[in-house]
């Protein structure tokens, strides 16, 4: 049973056993004093096998990459997607309702270090509708 | 140069089976009591201010929060079959689009506590204790 990661994950150094071991990436990163150090992740695409790799599928972080574990999951592609999306809105902290709305309809990926939001691909769209429904509406 | 953060972006994050899960449909977390254990070192020949000194040792921190709570939710019921456990395990906060960072809580006296009423959603409220250092 294989599931594929859908987005960068962190991971805890001193549970991964020896089969996850292969899997883990170090990228640059902060301790919590501010000294630079090296963060243990399981990185976007990285491929799970056994019961894991269930368990990563019914939480959205990551998608069947076999059909025992699609089978195993027993939700349509619809619903493994929505499952991912919820998952990636936790994941940055995305929890305001109206903020989830634009996320679903990918009209931003989430904030940036400034709380501003991280335009999506129907960014332009939206902010172009709005600007005709507040011309309508005057 | 410090900034003013709000709190949109910012996520829990529990260890489960090595890999750090986003917590669902938060609403709010709080960390406190984390503070320098003090001990009062009046002594009755001393002037009229108090005195106190560091004993060395440090309160360990309290992770809590609310949530809106989903009986099928997979993390959701795994932070419950941790509750139950009664073990110790890894937490993580993260903020939006900062600087990946490794500070990791050591958690235990976990408690989840669930509350039902007809105008409101099924809500959760959760209570970790740590242990240890922040590493």
């Amino acid at each position: 049973m294989l599931a594929r990661l859908h987005l960068d994950q962190y991971c805890d150094i001193s549970k991964v056993t020896a089969e996850l071991q292969a899997l883990v990436s170090w990228i640059p990163g902060k301790n919590f004093a501010g000294q630079s150090v090296m963060i243990p992740i399981y990185a976007k695409g990285a491929i799970f096998s056994g019961p894991i790799a269930l368990q990563l599928c019914k939480t959205g972080q990551a998608g069947p990459a076999d059909d025992e574990c699609a089978e195993a999951i027993g939700m349509t592609s619809h619903e493994i997607e929505a499952l991912r999306i919820e998952y990636q809105m936790n994941a940055l902290g995305v929890n305001d309702k109206g903020d989830r709305d634009l996320f679903r309809a990918g009209v931003i990926l989430g904030y940036n270090a400034d709380r501003t939001y991280k335009p999506g691909p129907k960014w332009d769209e939206y902010q172009r509708a709005k600007i005709e429904l507040e011309e309508a509406e005057l | 140069m410090p900034n003013k953060v709000p709190s949109k972006g910012t996520a829990l994050l529990m260890e489960i089976s090595s890999v750090y899960t986003a917590f669902p449909q938060i609403t709010s977390i709080s960390i406190s009591g984390e503070k320098a254990e003090t001990v009062d070192t009046t002594t009755l020949d001393g002037g009229a201010p108090k005195t106190k000194a560091n004993t060395g040792y440090v309160d360990n921190a309290t992770i809590s929060g609310e949530c809106l709570y989903d009986p099928d939710d997979t993390v959701h019921a795994a932070f419950i079959t941790k509750v139950r456990a009664a073990g110790v395990n890894n937490f993580k906060i993260t903020f939006a689009d900062t600087t990946p960072m490794s500070e990791i809580y050591s958690g235990l006296g976990l408690g989840f506590d669930r509350s039902v009423s007809p105008a409101d959603m099924l809500r959760g409220s959760f209570t970790i204790e740590t242990t240890g250092a922040v590493t």
